[in-house]
């Protein structure tokens, strides 16, 4: 028999907990309690803002030199208030948002794993399991999801970062007014978190991986490299040299499929930054095979 | 023996996200917009100059309408975010119930193996101890030489 319970058994627990986390509270899964469970103090800041400024407008006396300036300062202080209440509730859906999509993206990354162990017995032979899993309509389906869920999880981080940059830099600017004010050094109740938060900072990993200008192989990787490309050149006489394409393939494959997901997904990026105009793509399939292929 | 039927309808996985605002700012403005334009992020600049130009008796007036779009939009931002809140539940509904249809799929395949094995194991006949006891007390096979 090729299957056992107890060999699918983590990943099967894993699912499981993945899809009770999607309505689960703190205590699953699921970090980020729905928005509209904390909604109230932002609110109740307005409220008391409102009850404020109603109180000082009937004290107001409106013949009095100067009443206008009083008023435009609470108009102006409301509305700093109710930006600040909105500004809140979108931070607070977007992180919940968030937390769903990376929920998501687990589970997705469970199934295919669940479908390559389905696979167990096709992996003796590389080239078979990249046969098989590449031509399987359903890890191909939940490869698309996964990537699709991927960049909506890239799009709300930078969207998230680019809000924590704008509370930094009014962070800076208070303890700038501050500072000009009271003559003393920096406020100690400002702390900048120096690339933001935990989840700030994971996300800008992920990016300067992604980004080939910031992505250098290591040493071992890029002389396979740089050997394939001379070959490359060679092959489209553009050059003349002796290197052993081939040997350089088999030893950047082997390298490549130990390699982490992102660091492949990196690679490939640089590589074919690397290739630049010649006529050749590498690409990697669900399997971590490295390919290099020629396009023309 | 009851065969497992798989559902192969495909499953719908969203592909976006829910149409939330970018920002507090744009938030702001579009519940404010339905207000009271006049307290639109743009023209706040300019709420100063309009009570500076107001009457002294409609000074108090045009203040008492602000604040009261002010307590308007903190209801609506209430509803706003819980509606934001439901987009984002949808969205989560949507993904997992697609997941779980992908899911529900392979254990199928997994399940459908296991029956085939089973059907298999079943077309071999098994000896029961009965049998085992007939064949050692049964007589000898006669000697034909």
């Amino acid at each position: 028999m090729r299957y056992f319970f107890t060999a699918l058994g983590s990943e099967k627990e894993a699912r499981l907990l993945n899809f009770m986390g999607a309505g689960g509270g703190p205590e699953m899964r699921s970090n980020t309690p729905e928005p509209i469970d904390t909604k109230d103090v932002p609110l109740n800041d307005i409220e008391q803002s409102l009850a404020e400024s109603e109180g000082l407008l009937e004290s107001i006396d409106e013949n009095i030199e100067g009443a206008a300036d009083v008023i435009a300062d609470r108009v102006e202080d409301m509305a700093k208030v109710s930006q600040e209440a909105s500004d809140t509730a979108v931070q607070r859906t977007n992180e919940y948002l968030l937390d769903q999509v990376e929920g998501g993206k687990r589970t997705i990354q469970v199934l295919i794993a669940e479908l390559l162990d389905m696979n167990a017995d096709a992996q003796r032979n590389v080239e078979e399991q990249r046969n098989v899993n590449v031509t399987d309509p359903r890890a191909e389906e939940l490869s698309r999801q996964g990537l699709s869920m991927s960049e909506m999880s890239l799009r709300l981080t930078e969207l998230m970062g680019r809000q924590v940059d704008k509370h930094i830099a009014t962070g800076g600017a208070l303890d700038a007014a501050l500072e000009d004010q009271e003559g003393t050094g920096r406020s100690k109740t400002w702390h900048k978190v120096e690339g933001g938060t935990e989840q700030q900072k994971e996300a800008v990993t992920q990016n300067q991986r992604t980004e080939s200008a910031t992505y250098v192989p290591d040493a071992s990787l890029e002389q396979p490299a740089r050997d394939i490309l001379l070959a490359m050149q060679i092959a489209e006489g553009n050059t003349t040299g002796d290197v052993n394409g081939p040997e350089a393939y088999r030893q950047l494959a082997a390298q490549f499929t130990d390699m982490e997901p992102e660091d492949q997904k990196a690679f490939i990026t640089w590589m074919n930054d690397t290739i630049g105009s010649l006529p050749y793509e590498a690409t990697s399939d669900i399997a971590g095979t490295l390919h290099i292929d020629r396009t023309a | 023996m009851a065969q497992i039927q798989k559902d192969n309808t495909a499953a719908q996985f969203p592909a976006e996200l829910p149409p939330l605002p970018a920002s507090g700012v744009e938030l702001y403005d579009s519940i404010m917009q339905r207000i009271e334009p006049e307290l639109v992020s743009a023209e706040l600049p300019n709420v100063r100059k309009r009570l500076q130009n107001a009457k002294p008796e409609t000074l108090k007036m045009q203040a008492k309408k602000y604040l009261a779009a002010f307590g308007k939009f903190q209801e609506i931002l209430a509803l706003s975010e819980k509606r934001m809140s439901e987009e984002v539940r949808v969205f989560a509904h949507t993904t997992y119930a697609a997941l779980e249809k992908i899911a529900a799929s392979i254990d199928a395949d997994v399940i459908v193996s296991l029956e085939k094995e089973f059907a298999r194991t079943e077309d071999v006949k098994q000896k029961t101890p009965e049998d085992i006891l007939a064949e050692e007390t049964a007589p000898p096979a006669p000697n034909v030489l």
